[in-house]
């Protein structure tokens, strides 16, 4: 399952899709909205996607990440839209035979996300707002 | 040869548009194509160093040379998750 969606999602649901009897450990990861951001408060974010890069970007991060590391599921969702603090931004799950190889690849799976997903975050405070760019540069997977 | 542009975040709002056809010549490479976005959306030269450009949603060289109906985009680094 790999989605770009404005709708939130169900933890529980997503779980229960990539159980199968061969997996022995589930790894999530869930990315929520934070209240505080560099000593500013703020009020929500924005997210805006390239979304038929995104979801390409996805499958190549799913399978890169399949060959590196012995795991059997992969699940990653990632929200757009405006969404407020503690509102849902993003989960990966992924399922494996045994918990070590479950907790590398969910981990990777999120630093490659985070360098090559075409998506962008707007932050709004109560004084402005402003685009949040990253620091590298796209290219990794 | 018709090409479309596509910008995203603080691009598209810097460009205040979200796509543009540009013409060029054959054989043009995406560098051209850069060089002449650039020229058109001279407030992207604030973006020089780090800006990103995709092409048919991939990441590639700007020696690659584009042909007819290819969709260009031009973003800042990604910040999902």
């Amino acid at each position: 399952m790999l989605e770009i969606t404005r709708d939130d999602f169900s933890i529980d649901e997503i779980v229960q899709k990539i159980k199968t009897e061969d997996i022995g450990a589930i790894v999530s990861f869930i990315g929520i909205v934070r209240g505080k951001s560099n000593g500013k408060n703020v009020n929500k974010l924005e997210f805006e996607a390239y979304k038929k890069m995104a979801i390409l970007q996805l499958k190549n991060i799913r399978a890169e990440t399949f060959r590196k590391f012995n795991v059997n599921q992969i699940a990653i969702v990632h929200r757009i839209g405006s969404l407020k603090v503690s509102d849902n931004i993003l989960l990966i799950v992924v399922g494996a035979t045994h918990r070590d190889e479950a907790f590398k690849a969910c981990r990777h799976v999120l630093e490659q996300l985070k360098k090559t997903l075409p998506i962008w975050k707007k932050e709004f405070t109560p004084e402005e707002s402003y685009w949040i760019e990253g620091e590298t540069h796209g290219k990794d997977a | 040869m018709k090409i479309l542009v596509k910008f995203f975040a603080s691009c598209r709002e810097l460009c205040g548009k979200t796509s543009e056809r540009f013409q060029l010549q054959d054989k043009a490479t995406l560098r051209d194509l850069r060089s002449v976005v650039m020229s058109m959306h001279p407030i992207l030269e604030n973006m020089r160093d780090y800006l990103l450009i995709s092409l048919n949603e991939t990441f590639v060289t700007e020696q690659t040379e584009l042909k007819e109906g290819d969709v260009v985009a031009f973003f800042p680094p990604v910040s999902g998750g």
